[in-house]
């Protein structure tokens, strides 16, 4: 999240090229929507037992179980030569590169519409893969990765995860009201959620996907991918952001910093 | 079609101020709106808060899952937040350069004014964004 962070506000701040990252996380982790309350719908008890950490993110959307996924983020100006500079032409564009990498993977993905789930009251749902937004990628009618962004001097974050494998016992644990008991809703979770490993019946590690999203990205948008390392300022503000922001339990919690 | 009220003065980054001496109310242009599309919730400063010019003072979040930081067209203290957006964050969309304004501001320097633009230069603006007729 520093990481991300960082690269955000010095884009903002200094220019520069766009980011794109894959990554993983070394222990299983709850990140949560900028905006989400953790007292509405998440077992914090039951994630402490688990030793599942919450780390709030600085992007919308709801919450994200960090396990058997794959983590993205993609840092850029609004207006690219890849992209239009509105917030639905910087969602396209990039889910045109991952239905790419699906589609290497032999999974058939398309982009919920704007009217999907209209009906729906997203704000109540605790998990962002419950209920898709506008524009999200599902296989089979089933949402296979969940995406958000933030916005901010003409430049984007966006965050993205693409499960690898969907746990729908424990996300059902995790996401229950109850302390002891399961919320009953796992068959619903199921029914809406699929992953990577559902859809192809393969072995498909965090690696491997990230080798294939990197092949799409640069196929689709006609570019060649340079690996990079923070700058000065990006590290010292990861730094910064490590120690003041992503540790403090007041931002995890309650998303303030002071 | 977006609506350029003529008594407004308009940022760059779509934020709206009505300017009556020394303080400035702020808001969200309807252009923005539009393009945020349903606005599911609203981060305001306290009253009392200092906000710098060219510096975020809130964040909306839309039905997109896009969160989009409020920068401040002027620097001052925050005298005023609309407490309706709590009971009714819907008026952000339905009304958002009238009821659904989000701020006021005793300014500290008027001269920040002169970098707004008018409703025709905010239009002119949002048409090189190629989203207006």
């Amino acid at each position: 999240m520093a990481v991300d962070e960082a690269l955000f506000r010095v884009l903002q701040e200094r220019g520069g090229p766009p980011t794109l990252r894959f990554y993983g996380w070394e222990r299983p982790a709850l990140s949560v929507g900028y905006f989400q309350n953790i007292n509405h719908g998440i077992n914090l008890q039951r994630c402490m037992q688990c030793g599942i950490e919450i780390v709030r993110r600085p992007t919308g959307g709801k919450a994200v179980l960090h396990g058997r996924e794959m983590t993205y983020a993609v840092v850029s100006r609004e207006e690219s030569p890849f992209s239009p500079d509105d917030l639905i032409g910087n969602y396209q564009t990039i889910c045109a590169c991952l239905i790419q990498g699906f589609a290497e993977l032999g999974i058939a993905v398309n982009m919920a519409g704007t009217d999907y789930n209209k009906d729906a009251n997203i704000n109540r749902e605790a998990i962002c893969f419950a209920c898709p937004a506008p524009f999200e990628l599902l296989a089979r009618n089933r949402k296979i990765c969940g995406s958000a962004q933030v916005r901010s001097h003409g430049c984007f974050l966006q965050h993205g995860s693409v499960l690898l494998d969907f746990d729908a016992e424990t996300n059902d644990l995790l996401f229950s009201c109850s302390v002891d008991k399961k919320s009953g809703q796992e068959a619903r979770l199921a029914a809406r959620i699929t992953s990577v490993h559902e859809e192809t019946r393969a072995v498909v590690t965090a690696e491997m996907l990230g080798k294939v999203m990197k092949r799409a990205f640069a196929e689709v948008w006609s570019i060649r991918l340079i690996r990079g390392k923070l700058t000065r300022a990006e590290q010292t503000l990861k730094n910064d952001l490590v120690r003041n922001k992503y540790t403090n339990s007041l931002w995890n919690g309650y998303g303030k910093t002071a | 079609m977006p609506v350029f009220s003529d008594d407004l003065l308009y940022s760059r980054e779509h934020v709206w101020v009505r300017v009556d001496g020394d303080f400035a109310t702020i808001g969200i242009t309807d252009y923005a709106q539009e393009k945020l599309g349903e606005v599911l919730s609203v981060e305001l400063p306290d009253i009392e808060s200092e906000i710098e010019r060219d510096e975020p003072f809130g964040t909306v979040e839309s039905a997109e899952k896009s969160l989009v930081e409020l920068i401040s067209p002027v620097s001052g203290e925050v005298v005023n937040v609309n407490e309706d957006i709590d009971d009714d964050v819907g008026i952000v969309n339905s009304d958002p350069q009238d009821t659904g304004w989000l701020i006021v501001v005793e300014m500290k320097d008027l001269d920040e004014l002169d970098d707004l633009l008018d409703a025709k230069g905010y239009h002119d603006f949002v048409l090189q964004e190629g989203e207006v007729d």
